[in-house]
This record gives structure tokens, sequence and C-alpha cells, in this order.
């Protein structure tokens, strides 16, 4: 008996890791449920060549502006530095921490919660010395600064933008009066969008750098 | 035929079956704990916060259309949980409890990485979770553990031989399969063979610091071979790390490469886990020689080595052990208890959230004005110098990168000007203008770069109608001065003509 159960233990167990390998190599059912993350072994999934921080504010009814992200509380830092809320890439929980925030703090009546996303080029995260080694002009920082999301004060969506460098990618493509104007004249014309069911699977409309949708949000549930 | 396939089940068989001394197992048991606690404990002050219904969760399964696939509790549940699981490490540290430790350890790990994907749930955390999962399936509770000295005491000697192989194969295995899974995503990933993604990673603020790595970036050729170097490592691990000197060298790699990953990449946990789980690899043979080695060591009486054995030599006996451990298995629900109500206790008058300070609850810090005021204007578009890495000159390419950044040129030599771009970019028309000191135009090329492009070469014959003297290349996009070069072309212009 325990002989038999070890053995479908193996054999099961070592079959889902081969399946794992397989679904990540042919890129089938990578993300079909929660237990892929436990079998798919993608730990180099893309570094781009930007910087990315957010910043979570909160706007008051008085005009002014408060961090809301981290809390004003001695804040956790997984892997270094840098608070919690910055390794969420897709921006999941802002609305959560802001609103966590809100709710251990005194503060005045918010209006809005805004999610601003901070990108630099990674160069010049070189230090000086190596700057110096491979650059022959000044060091010029810059940052651009871009509206991710807002909220109201009771923390519903009001706007979920893409993130600055999908955005720009999308410009760069856009840059085609040829491209655009073929991508417009096939965008279909539904008054009601059927990715809105509300069972729908998760979409994200391919052609939405094309302009402004017709009825659709860019991502529908 | 029969015969051939009985000889492979039997193999097979022997594989997972041969009983053995759970040996690695044990040092796997021992130190993984020890590890995990540094992940552990830090997040235990802020486990209302990451893990509760008074915090902010970010469940896993949330990203994968399973929103309520696992409960979230208040705050001093999450803390007594997450205390329990933080008693557990120490427990399986120690191997009491040890069957039992690793269940509930591996539950609530999983429990708990679930609920929190951005800063708890990574790869090296779910490597854990299998590692928990296999060691609660082995044996590795019957040495070095205060569960053998409890049952030597109890007049049952421990049977070390009883344990049979399949978890340690099974982990071994598992180890193997996530070195190809990774190698499988930098081959999807055509940025990683190139190298950029790598130097990109190198220059990343997001991990702990990694000097190292900052100062290799500057070296792309290196990073491309190292990129290859890993691959190839990664692929060949599962089938070369059972037998013959391979072994060693594939373990070896193993070694440094993750060593390698904390000094460039800043990685700390995962190499730290990947080391606790190669103890696996240790069989009976390997113990022996270990043994025989430090018996040597010791008929050589070095100081230091003596001075270890002396500390062998004064830690107490096994039955000793086992005495003073009487009725640890009568205590465990007691000291558990103990211990979770005192992490909740604590957890309580620490006060994560400053509701219960002297001077009232925390107020909310307000923005720097001058910051607010830049975070709110228009966003500007990307700056042509942001869509170039770097420009370099030089004379061999490798692998399409510059192989020897230099300034000083040769008539007869061609110049290499590489711009390194960096995407989003658009298709661009880069062009390079060669200007003389006067700033006078000597010659123009220009590329096209598409929009995927990394990298555009610019190749120039330095010839005898350049005289020698310094020169500067100019590179425009679109008409706009982006970045210059200066260089300086020595020579008599025969050397050109005899080329």
């Amino acid at each position: 008996m325990k002989r038999w159960l070890s053995g479908t233990f193996i054999a099961v167990y070592l079959s889902a890791l081969v399946w794992g390998v397989g679904a990540h190599a042919m890129k089938f059912g990578v993300n079909s449920h929660p237990v892929m993350y436990y079998l798919v072994w993608d730990m180099f999934c893309g570094w781009s060549p930007y910087e990315t921080r957010f910043h979570v504010m909160g706007e008051g009814v008085s005009g002014k502006y408060y961090e809301l992200g981290p809390g004003p509380w001695p804040h956790f830092s997984p892997y270094g530095d840098l608070p919690r809320h910055q390794y969420d890439a897709y921006g999941s929980t802002f609305r959560k921490m802001a609103m966590n925030t809100l709710r251990h703090t005194e503060h005045e009546e918010m209006r809005r919660i805004l999610v601003v996303q901070e990108c630099w080029h990674k160069k010049y995260n070189l230090p000086d010395h190596l700057w110096a080694m491979r650059f022959e002009e000044p060091k010029d920082p810059y940052s651009y600064f871009w509206p991710f999301a807002t909220y109201t004060g009771e923390g519903e969506m009001l706007t979920q933008n893409v993130d600055f460098l999908n955005n720009a990618t999308a410009m760069s493509i856009t840059d085609n009066p040829r491209l655009l104007s073929d991508a417009r004249r096939g965008r279909p014309f539904f008054a009601i969008n059927p990715t809105l069911r509300e069972d729908a699977p998760m979409l994200q409309d391919p052609t939405a750098w094309a302009g402004p949708s017709l009825s659709a949000k860019p991502y529908a549930n | 035929m029969s015969s051939t396939f009985a000889m492979a089940r039997e193999k097979l068989d022997r594989f997972f079956y041969a009983p053995e001394i759970p040996y690695g197992l044990a040092l796997v048991r021992i130190t993984l704990p020890i590890v995990m606690m540094s992940m552990i404990l830090p997040r235990w002050i802020a486990c209302r916060e990451i893990f509760s219904l008074d915090g902010a969760t970010a469940p896993l399964p949330l990203g994968y259309g399973y929103p309520f696939m696992f409960p979230e509790f208040s705050g001093t549940v999450a803390v007594a949980l997450y205390t329990l699981m933080t008693l557990t490490l120490f427990t399986i540290s120690l191997g009491y409890c040890t069957r039992l430790s690793l269940i509930v350890c591996s539950v609530l790990y999983a429990y708990f990485c679930n609920l929190d994907a951005i800063s708890t749930m990574t790869k090296y955390s779910v490597i854990t979770s299998h590692v928990l999962l296999l060691l609660a399936c082995s044996h590795c509770g019957k040495l070095w553990s205060i569960d053998a000295w409890l049952a030597k005491r109890a007049g049952h000697e421990p049977d070390y031989a009883a344990g049979p192989a399949w978890p340690r194969r099974c982990l071994q295995l598992l180890i193997g399969i996530v070195y190809f899974g990774a190698a499988i995503t930098k081959m999807n990933t055509p940025a990683f063979l190139s190298g950029d993604q790598l130097q990109f990673w190198m220059l990343t603020h997001i991990n702990f610091k990694h000097p190292l790595g900052e100062l290799l970036s500057l070296y792309p050729v290196l990073i491309k071979l190292m990129s290859y170097v890993a691959i190839v490592w990664e692929v060949t691990f599962v089938f070369l790390v059972w037998r013959g000197p391979w072994r060693s060298l594939v373990l070896a790699t193993g070694i440094l490469f993750h060593f390698m990953t904390v000094l460039t990449l800043g990685l700390m946990i995962f190499p730290m886990v990947c080391f606790s789980c190669y103890l696996c690899f240790l069989d009976e043979t390997d113990v022996a020689h270990i043994r025989e080695w430090w018996t040597t060591l010791l008929a050589k009486g070095t100081l230091w080595v003596k001075s270890i054995q002396r500390i062998f030599d004064a830690m107490p006996s096994p039955g000793a052990w086992a005495q003073r451990a009487n009725g640890a298995y009568i205590a465990c629900l007691p000291i558990t208890l103990a211990f979770v109500g005192g992490g909740v206790g604590l957890e309580h008058w620490l006060d994560r959230y400053g509701d219960r300070r002297p001077e009232g609850r925390y107020t909310l810090k307000e923005v720097d004005p001058n910051f607010l005021a830049r975070m709110l204007a228009p966003t500007a578009r990307i700056r042509d110098t942001d869509k170039f890495f770097a420009v370099d000159t030089g004379t061999i390419l490798v692998g399409d990168l510059l192989a020897d950044r230099r300034k000083v040129f040769r008539h007869g030599e061609t110049l290499i000007a590489q711009c390194n771009l960096t995407p989003p970019h658009e298709d661009m028309w880069i062009e390079c203008k060669i200007l003389d000191e006067g700033h006078r135009l000597v010659n123009r090329v220009g590329n096209i770069a598409l929009r995927e492009q990394f990298r555009s070469n610019f190749m120039y014959p330095i010839t005898a109608a350049m005289e020698p003297g310094e020169y500067t290349l100019s590179f425009e996009n679109g008409g706009r001065e982006v970045l210059q070069r200066r260089i300086t072309i020595v020579g008599d212009g025969r050397t050109a003509n005899a080329n």
C-alpha cells in the first residue's frame, strides 16, 4: 500500500513538473490556473530599459496632496530599501493600499486618489565614476511622469491607463498614418461591446492603440 | 526485449526506492528553515498589513481570475497563524515533531505566499514550497534531530536505513527541471541572448545592492558570453548531475552561478535557497569522504580543526540530550500556545499602525509641491538622448557587439561606430556626421534603425583621405543632434595605401 502510494505520488509529481515545462515551452495554458505558477519556471520575464517607481497620492478637498503609499508608519521593504508597493508592476493593489492608509490615519476628506508612474532610463543608475568610463556627455537624468490610475476618495476606479512604456510603444507604432488609417477602417462598430459581458474572459483590445474605442474600456472583465 | 524492460524497471526501482540514510535531506531540513527565516521574520512585523483583512493583501489567484480562492482573516488571526509558521521553522530545523511541523509549515507557507503576490510570492518561495512538501514525505527527521534522540531514549534505535530514496530523488529532479524551465524562458527571450536584458537587469535598482553588476554592464560581450554559458549549464544540469566528474562540475558551476547572481544582480535569498537545496545531492559516499577528510585533518593536528573537534566533544551525548528532552512531546501544545500567544501579544504591543500611540494616530505626509508640479505636468515625449543607451567606437564586432572600445584609429582600419538603442523608440533615421577639427563636414553616413532594434552600426574605412588629427562623430536622429564622440586618427597615409 505504502509503495503504491509513493509510486502514485512520484508519477503525479513528476508529471506535473514536466507538464509545467512543456506548457511553458509551447506557451499553452500557462495562465490557466494559479497552480501553474508552481510549475512554470519563468524567472527571467524581461527587464525593461527604464526604471519605474509608483507614487500613490491622495488629493484632499483643500487641494493639498498627501502620500498614501507607503503609509506614514515604518514601511516594509521586501528586497532592499524600496517599499512594498513598488513591486506591484500591474498596479492591482494600489487602491487597496491607499484605502488602508486612509483607514489608519487622521486626514481631511479625499477628493480623489492618484497613481503616478515615474520612469527614467536605467543608464542614469550608473554611479558617476562608471558613467565617466563609458560616456563623454555629462549625466543628465530625467524622469517621465505618467498618470497611471485615478480613483474617487472612496476608492472607486475613475481611470486606468496602460503603463508609460506600453503607451510609448503604442505611440511609436501609431506614428504611421497608413497603418493608422488601415486600422481605423477595419474597426467594427458595436453598440455594446461583447467583451463587456460579465462572464467574458479578461481581454485587452489589441487595436486599442488605434484610437478611442467606440464602446469599450481597454480592459473588460 | 522483456529482459531489457525488466532491467530498466529494476534500475528505476533502485533509483527511487533504494534504502538510504537521509544525510542530504537532513541537511536540507536543517538549513532551509534558517534561510527561510531571513524572509519570514522581516515580514512578521508587517504581517497584519500584508496578509490580513486589516491591511492590503495582493492575492496571487486574483490575477488568474480566482479572486476568492483563499480566505482572508482578521489581523489577529493572521498574526497568530504567521507566528505559528515561524515556530514551525524552528522546530523543523531542530527536528522536533518534524513531520507535523513540515506539514503545518507547508500549508501555512503556501497560504501566506498566495496572499501576497507582490512581495512574498516569488519563484524562490515556490521552490521552497516544493521542498517543504518533499521533506514532509521523507524521513529527514530521523537524523540529527530531537525526534531521533527522543526515539533513542525510548529504546527505539532510529532505523537510519529505513528511508527510501524517492523524496531526495524528486528534490534532485525538481532542481534539474527548474533549471531546464529557466533555460526555456531564456530561449524564448531573444534580448537575453543578445545580452541586452541582462545588462538592463544589472542596472536595475529594485533588488539588493549589486555594484559588480553595474561595472559588468559596461562589458556587454562578457555578459553575452555569460548568458550562453548559463543556458548551456541550465539545459545540461538535469542530465549530468548524477554521477562521474560531470556531477562535480555542474554543481560547482551552480554554486558559482548563484554566487555571481548575488554580486551582479543583487539576489540574496534565491541563491541561499538553492545552496541549501544543493545539499540533497550529498549521499552516503560523500558523507564517508567528508568523514575521511575530517579524520585526516584531525590527525594532522591543525589548531582550528582541534578547536572544532573540542566543541563536538563538549556537546552532550545523544542519551544526555534525550534525558533533557524528556517530556518534550508533552510540552508541544503548551509551547505552541505560549509562542503563538506571545507573538500575538508582541505584535499588538508593537502597534503596526500607531492606532494606540500617546500622540494619537499618524497623520498623512504632504507631497513636496515642487515634486508634485513635476508629477502633474503633461507627460513629455521620450527625449532623443533616452532612445540611445550609448555610442561606442572600435574596430572588432563579436556577436554584433563591439569588443574593442577605443578612440584612436590608424589609417587602414575600419572604424565601427555602434549606436546602442533602447526601446521603445520609433523607426529612426540615424545619421553619423564626421567633422574635422574646424567643424567642417568630412563625410556623412545614415542608417535606418527599426523600432525593435537594439543596435545600429556605422562602418567607415579610415583612409589617407582623412588627415591625422582630431575628429568628431555627430549622431543625429531626424536631423536633431543627439550625441557626439571624439576620435583621433593617426598614420601617415602610406599604411593606408599599402592596405
